[in-house]
């Protein structure tokens, strides 16, 4: 018995390397430390990733309300008009007098979950220019117009819903944009209609 | 060293930390850049916010002056308050501006005689000729953005100088096809519904009583009938420019026009251009003034059409170092119930309405 204790001591006060017990112990130490690095990294992860995801759309969504405004603003409808000139179909809104002329249009088109912000110019030389670009993924798009009782039909509205992680549960968010045109139709006397 | 467990754990640890700082450095700086830009975005707001309630200071100010109890309602001047009160801007080192845009040419309706009959035709460029400028209206259609609607047909600098894209169309005065091209516009009729308001307009252009040539403001709702409310204000029977602003140039070629309805041997004396030069630099002159310069028949002559004064479009610009608002208003001349958080109505029925916005940062 004396002998075994001794032969245990002898193992354990051993200064030329680990005994088995203290790398066992060493391994389960890491193993432990190693999960809950992983468990919290993996958490930070996904934090880091949501944050992303969710600034990422914010600034999306910013920068076409940024983009957007400065367009329609570029949107001049003469006085004289009765009406704004505007056409739409499903996806597409097409909004003339861009630049105040008539030929030159200012489109936003939802298509494919994108939204493009895409300006058709006509130029006497050059010919039709286009510049179009695309602020996405977005679930819906939808589109109507602005106005109200004193100034009558003043620009575009935009909602904006974001396009939904696999999973996510939490309510939908959307997105409002108000556009304002640069100028508009003067309104007719009968403004009460 | 990293075969040792104990140091290979160090190892491990560092490196999920290295990880984590990376992510969050991105995140920061990715969050940091989406917070400057809502920043810029929402000062640059502000900035405007702030020149926006200076615009309306302003049109509140030109309501005020065209309300039936200030000084001088019936006409605007140089000589209005409006010109004391508006300099103290309320926006510490912004400068604004206001200016009658609309007692200048329009190209828009110009009729062709205008140009052939008066020193007028000068300002169009050597290969256009006042025929073609029509044909252009008709083919091209009309246009706010005149400086590149109009490029081919005037220089830049006249353009600036002369011409503007915002006045009413006055009946008596504007090109008849345009007048057409106006009415489908604004009441969305036919073509031909058009064609017959244009000959209703022609034939009281030829009514063999000079007296009757002219549809004046009084008679306009029975002329328009049920198309007044569409078409009024935007096309009126009101002086077109305020003889308290116009440009020297174009005044003294309105008063040399020769007027059919004048007649040969009584056109208006030249001097009126010199005695309204004059006495607006000491007064105020109103309609009154002019009905009883411009004797005998001011009232009921086409010069009456042309010369008022009243503004009906004005350019009110509010600058701060590198930002800019200008708002362009329109003076609606008529009761109307309604007023709003832009538009302010006077007690009389006039009110000022915002048509045209830009902002520049």
């Amino acid at each position: 018995m004396l002998k075994t204790v001794r032969q245990f001591f002898k193992l354990t006060n051993n200064d030329h390397g680990f005994t088995l017990i203290e790398a066992i112990t060493l391994v389960g130490v890491i193993s432990v430390l190693g999960v809950v690095l992983w468990s919290g990294a993996t958490l930070a992860m996904r934090a880091t990733t949501d944050m992303n995801s969710s600034l990422d759309v914010s600034s999306t969504i910013l920068k076409a309300e940024h983009l957007l405004r400065e367009k329609c603003a570029h949107v001049r409808f003469p006085f004289w008009l009765g009406s704004c000139a505007l056409e739409t179909d499903e996806s597409t809104l097409t909004i003339f007098y861009y630049n105040g002329n008539k030929e030159d249009t200012l489109q936003l088109r939802f298509e494919d979950n994108l939204l493009w912000i895409k300006e058709i110019v006509n130029d006497p030389e050059a010919g039709v220019q286009e510049q179009k670009e695309p602020f996405g993924p977005f679930e819906k798009v939808e589109f109507s117009t602005a106005e109200n009782q004193n100034r009558g039909f003043y620009g575009i509205n935009i909602n904006i819903w974001p396009k939904q992680e696999a999973g996510q549960t939490e309510e939908e968010e959307v997105f409002a944009i108000t556009a304002e045109f640069g100028s508009i139709p003067l309104r007719s006397v009968d403004s009460d209609e | 060293m990293t075969n040792n467990s104990r140091g290979f754990s160090y190892f491990t640890v560092l490196i999920v930390l290295l990880l984590i700082s990376v992510l969050f450095i991105g995140v920061s700086t990715f969050s940091h850049m989406v917070a400057r830009t809502s920043v810029i975005i929402s000062e640059i707001q502000e900035v405007k916010e702030e020149f926006v309630k200076e615009a309306e200071r302003a049109v509140n100010l030109l309501c005020k002056e065209a309300a039936s109890d200030s000084d001088s309602p019936e006409a605007d001047s140089v000589h209005d308050n409006i010109w004391k009160e508006i300099r103290f801007c309320q926006i510490p080192e912004a400068k604004i501006t206001l200016e009658d845009i609309s007692s200048r040419l329009n190209p828009n309706w110009m009729i062709r005689t205008l140009f052939s009959k008066t020193e007028f035709k000068d300002l169009l460029n050597p290969d256009k000729s006042p025929d073609d400028l029509q044909s252009f209206r008709e083919k091209q259609g009309l246009s706010v953005n005149i400086n590149y609607h109009y490029r081919d047909f005037f220089s830049e600098e006249n353009l600036e100088k002369y011409f503007t894209g915002y006045s009413y169309f006055n009946i008596n005065l504007s090109d008849e096809f345009v007048l057409a091209a106006v009415f489908m516009e604004r009441t969305g009729k036919s073509e031909n519904e058009a064609e017959n308001f244009r000959l209703n307009v022609q034939n009281h252009r030829l009514a063999q009583d000079p007296l009757k040539r002219l549809i004046l403001h009084k008679d306009l709702e029975q002329f328009l009938k049920q198309d007044f409310e569409l078409l009024y204000p935007v096309i009126n029977a009101h002086p077109l420019f305020n003889v308290n602003f116009i440009d020297k140039d174009i005044l003294k070629e309105i008063i040399n026009y020769p007027y059919p309805d004048q007649g040969e041997n009584k056109r208006i004396s030249p001097t009126l251009t010199s005695w309204i030069l004059d006495q607006r630099e000491q007064q105020e002159l109103t309609e009154k003034d002019l009905k009883n310069t411009i004797k005998p028949r001011y009232e009921k002559a086409r010069i009456g059409q042309f010369l008022g004064a009243k503004t009906w479009f004005w350019r009110i610009t509010i600058a701060k170092n590198s930002s800019a608002l200008v708002w362009i208003v329109a003076r609606v001349p008529e009761n109307t119930e309604d007023a709003g958080d832009i538009e302010t109505q006077s007690s009389n029925g006039v009110y000022y309405i915002l048509i045209e916005e830009r902002f520049s940062e």
